[in-house]
């Protein structure tokens, strides 16, 4: 009997247009998404890679002038090969399923020029070419699909399940039949909430495909999270459904409950955690920035004096070299280190806020999805931050290595020079945080299912009174 | 008369309904939940733009003896103004930078853009009074009318009003009078809380300017009200029953405010893609070394200095020479400067003229740039501070450059400068364009959203004045 009412929900599909129209948008809507995903991360990455190609060439050109002078070639002016000039590109290329979740990698720095000549504040170099008006419209993300689109196509396929059935009577026919009241609403929705389904997995599963060197457990990740969401949504639409008598009643709490869960809490809570945590003022940043780097400059020649004072050996240089160089080098070492303490304020602000949504993300499974998945993708804020912080080590690391010889108005050699690490290396060595999907997962499991449970008992003890 | 009565009888249902009334405290709630966040959004952002601006200047200052020319290189910044508007519609001010670096050389982009802190979530949903203004309050106004003729007809009322010989004229001016009652009521409140926000928490701003805007503001959301008011009245006047009135209208707010906003973003980007930030600098490096590289150029500048002085060689000039180049490739850098911050706007223009185009299919995307442009928030205001900024860069260098070439004329290279200088320079005060002289740039916006109300107002008039109840009747 179950069996003939999911066929006859099917037929009764076939024949609606609304319902039919509903799937051929979220078909459209799925694979538009990742498509649209797909063309911004082509590019994105196109031009990272434009980027790298760039400024390794100009690394290439600095390593031949010298090697010309290591082997006895005249040097083409003073200013060849200086170890001030050596330009290394480190570049945040995010996960290889970017294009499913965008999240904050379209306004955050994604390349960054490492040189001695730049400090941790100025090594990121101006990048804010974006449109901001196309940035505040936003962009259609299968995140955005999944999370915001999905639950409310779920919502308009089955809001009127019983209602209608009930309005015109047909439902006491059908509980003449030996069924339960839940059977028959769960029959039904599985046939109507059963073809999206197939949809949304159809269209991640090729989101998935297409992406390179996507790992099985990502990937299972992605599947069974959007699983999860889904079932959250069916149970919440099994519960509500089942207890309202009209079909406006019952879409009106639905679309109620969408706004709450989808909009209205995960605004709220990403709110609430930057009023109770804000991030530090980054003008404040600026401000302690100059004022370390004005007092430096004032201080260059005691600093220089300082150092050769420690440094007796390194005395000995090229003049022709500016002096500008080393007090460059002096005064960045001054500005990382006054500004240290505000870096790491940015640091712990933006981690106490994650770590505060991590709490108040169990109030919506909309938030819980959209953090998961763009964590997932690595285009989150942490994922950015690590990255930030690598390339910060690996300005110190070069900067520790071409030290002395800065100081000193000397060259490198090439031999040293070729012992700096690629920022691949780098970024490949960093350990990266273990993102846990299991209580997310669950979460959202046993809420599906505890929905599900408590609306069968609370029809079946309709039933039986 | 009829009408009247029509009218009266839909607000006192709306009145004694305990849903209108949740609806109407929910909405009041979250406004004022929104406008603290906001306001107190704002209020941080202007007192580190001013606390910043005092440091600059006091680093400026205190700089001590330099090069005119180093000085120069470490500059100021110019800290964009927030506008007191942003408090209800902050645009796209946490998109564009607060900051720009004002240093010789370079044209620099404004920097430290608030979104990049504001949390991960901020990219899907924003709690902010325009956000609510602009999603959930059409929501609300098609649950207060989805059911104003579907739920008489499925009720049998309306055969009962068609019967008594009333007219199906008195009656859409009846249901259409109620609708303005339910626009004006959410209106009315929400729009005193954002005055209120606006005008008194913020002093200083150009009063005259700001109830222009706010007025211009709050009537461009009134008739984005209404475009919702009417279809919400259209679509229940053509629907059989309350169900099939409501899902048509979740379906039209779905698809006009959710999906096609970013449909139209994502078009618009597609086709004119962004700009490569690494190319736009290659561009500006090139700008910046292309005096370097112009022989015929430095040697028309030698020439124009010697012949203004009657001198033959550089030697003999009475100025120092090198603060005399370094201005020189200034204003050979500038234009090339323009021209690469004009071809970045041909690309910004070329986006929004693709979202100008689809906002005719659906108003949020012409009233979200709108909104935006009244509350001073969007890109023709970051541009017109970024432009400001630039001119005043190129002041403050001249200052540098001329003072070297002037002042530093036996000492060469080793001259400095000290606060005498630095005090000559003025600091930069922005001020938000008066929106009068911008009018031009909105014009098809406001196009969009009149044409859309008045295709709003035809469609609800059309479909309640040829109810074919009465044949049924008959």
């Amino acid at each position: 009997m179950n069996k003939a009412l999911f066929l006859y929900e099917l037929l009764r599909m076939r024949r609606s247009l609304a319902t039919k129209s509903l799937l051929i948008f979220a078909i459209i809507a799925g694979f538009y998404s990742i498509w649209s995903g797909l063309a911004w991360q082509e590019s994105n990455y196109a031009s990272l890679i434009q980027y790298e190609e760039q400024l390794q060439e100009h690394a290439a050109k600095w390593r031949a002038d010298l090697v010309a002078i290591e082997n006895g070639e005249s040097e083409s002016s003073p200013y060849s090969a200086r170890p001030m000039d050596i330009q290394l590109p480190a570049v945040h290329k995010t996960g290889s399923l970017s294009h499913l979740a965008i999240g904050m990698n379209e306004i955050l720095p994604k390349r960054i020029m490492i040189s001695p000549r730049r400090n941790g504040m100025s090594m990121v170099e101006p990048y804010e070419y974006d449109n901001p008006m196309t940035l505040l419209f936003g962009r259609m993300d299968f995140v955005f699909f999944v999370t915001i689109i999905m639950p409310l196509l779920l919502i308009a396929l089955n809001f009127d399940v019983i209602a209608s059935d009930r309005a015109r009577g047909l439902y006491k026919m059908l509980l003449s039949n030996p069924l339960t009241e839940s059977s028959i609403i769960m029959n039904r929705m599985l046939a109507r909430s059963g073809l999206l389904l197939v949809i949304v997995m159809v269209a991640l599963i090729y989101g998935l495909m297409v992406a390179e060197n996507v790992s099985i457990t990502a990937a299972t990740a992605w599947i069974i999270l959007v699983g999860a969401y889904f079932l959250f949504w069916f149970g919440l639409i099994f519960l509500l459904v089942g207890r309202s008598k009209k079909g406006v009643s019952s879409l009106s709490k639905l679309v109620s409950f969408w706004l709450l869960f989808v909009l209205i809490i995960p605004a709220a809570s990403n709110s609430i955690s930057t009023y109770l945590f804000p991030q530090p003022s980054k003008l404040e940043l600026l401000s302690d920035a100059r004022f370390a780097s004005s007092e430096a400059t004032k201080r260059t020649a005691e600093l220089t004096q300082n150092f050769l004072e420690d440094h007796p050996e390194l005395t000995i240089g090229d003049d022709q070299v500016p002096g500008y160089y080393r007090a460059l080098f002096l005064s960045n070492s001054v500005v990382e280190n006054n500004t240290q303490p505000i870096v790491q304020a940015f640091a712990d602000s933006m981690h106490d806020r994650e770590d505060m949504l991590d709490v108040l993300q169990y109030l919506s499974p909309t938030t819980i999805m959209q953090r998961s998945l763009i964590a997932l993708a690595q285009t989150d804020s942490r994922s950015h931050a690590l990255f930030m912080q690598a390339a910060g080590q690996y300005l110190d690391k070069i900067n520790e290595t071409v030290e002395d010889q800065v100081l000193s108005r000397n060259r490198i050699t090439v031999s040293t020079f070729d012992q700096i690490p690629m920022f691949g290396d780098i970024w490949m060595a960093t350990a990266k945080p273990k993102i846990s999907i299991i209580g997310p997962f669950l979460f959202m499991l046993i809420f599906g299912l505890l929905l599900i449970g408590s609306s069968k008992m609370k029809l079946v003890s309709d039933s039986g009174e | 008369m009829i009408s009247e009565i029509i009218s009266s009888k839909e607000q006192t249902i709306m009145g004694r309904n305990r849903f209108t009334t949740i609806i109407y405290l929910v909405t009041l709630v979250i406004m004022l939940v929104a406008i603290f966040l906001s306001w107190q959004r704002t209020d941080t952002l202007e007192r580190e733009r001013a606390s910043a601006a005092t440091n600059d200047h006091e680093v400026w200052i205190n700089q001590g003896e330099r090069n005119p020319h180093s000085a120069a290189h470490f500059s100021r910044y110019a800290f964009k103004p927030i506008p007191a508007m942003s408090t209800f519609e902050p645009g796209a001010i946490d998109y564009s930078g607060l900051a720009v670096w004002m240093e010789a050389h370079r044209r620099n982009p404004a920097v430290f853009r608030y979104a990049e802190g504001a949390g991960d979530l901020s990219n899907y949903v924003s709690l902010t009074p325009a956000w609510i203004m602009q999603v959930i309050l059409p929501l609300v106004i098609i649950l207060l009318l989805f059911s104003s003729y579907a739920g008489e007809r499925e009720d049998g009322t309306l055969k009962q009003l068609l019967s008594h010989g009333i007219s199906l004229k008195s009656i859409f001016q009846g249901k259409l009078s109620a609708a303005f009652y339910v626009v004006l009521k959410l209106l009315i409140p929400l729009s005193f809380i954002i005055i209120v926000a606006t005008i008194f928490f913020q002093a200083g701003s150009a009063q005259v300017d700001q109830l222009l805007r706010l007025t211009i503001l709050l009537s461009v959301y009134a008739l984005y009200f209404m475009i919702f008011a009417f279809i919400a009245i259209g679509v229940s006047a053509k629907s059989t029953s309350r169900r099939s009135a409501a899902i048509t209208l979740f379906t039209i707010w779905f698809v006009l405010i959710v999906v096609a906003p970013r449909f139209a973003n994502d078009a618009a980007t597609f086709v004119v893609p962004q700009p490569k930030g690494f190319e736009v600098e290659r561009s500006l490096s090139e700008a910046r070394a292309a005096y370097s590289k112009d022989d015929n150029y430095q040697e028309i500048s030698r020439q124009e200095i010697l012949d203004k002085y009657g001198v033959s060689s550089i030697n003999d000039l009475p100025i120092n020479y090198r603060g005399y180049i370094l201005q020189r490739s200034e204003e050979h850098a500038d234009p090339l400067y323009d021209e690469v911050y004009d071809d970045l706007k041909e690309v910004y223009e070329r986006q929004e003229i693709i979202l100008e185009g689809l906002s005719f299919l659906s108003p949020t995307t012409a009233l979200k740039k709108l909104s935006a442009g009244l509350a001073g928030t969007d890109r023709i205001h970051h541009e017109a501070f970024s432009w400001e900024a630039e001119l005043h860069r190129r002041s403050i260098i001249k200052q540098m450059n001329d003072d070297l070439m002037l002042n530093g004329v036996d000492t060469g290279n080793t001259y400095t400068a000290g606060v005498e200088l630095w005090n000559q320079i003025t600091e930069y005060r922005g001020e938000a364009p008066r929106f009068l002289s911008l009018i031009s740039y909105y014009i098809s916006m406001f196009a969009a959203l009149i044409t859309l109300t008045i295709l709003a107002f035809l469609f609800a008039r059309r479909t309640t004045l040829s109810i074919d109840d009465l044949e049924a009747i008959s």
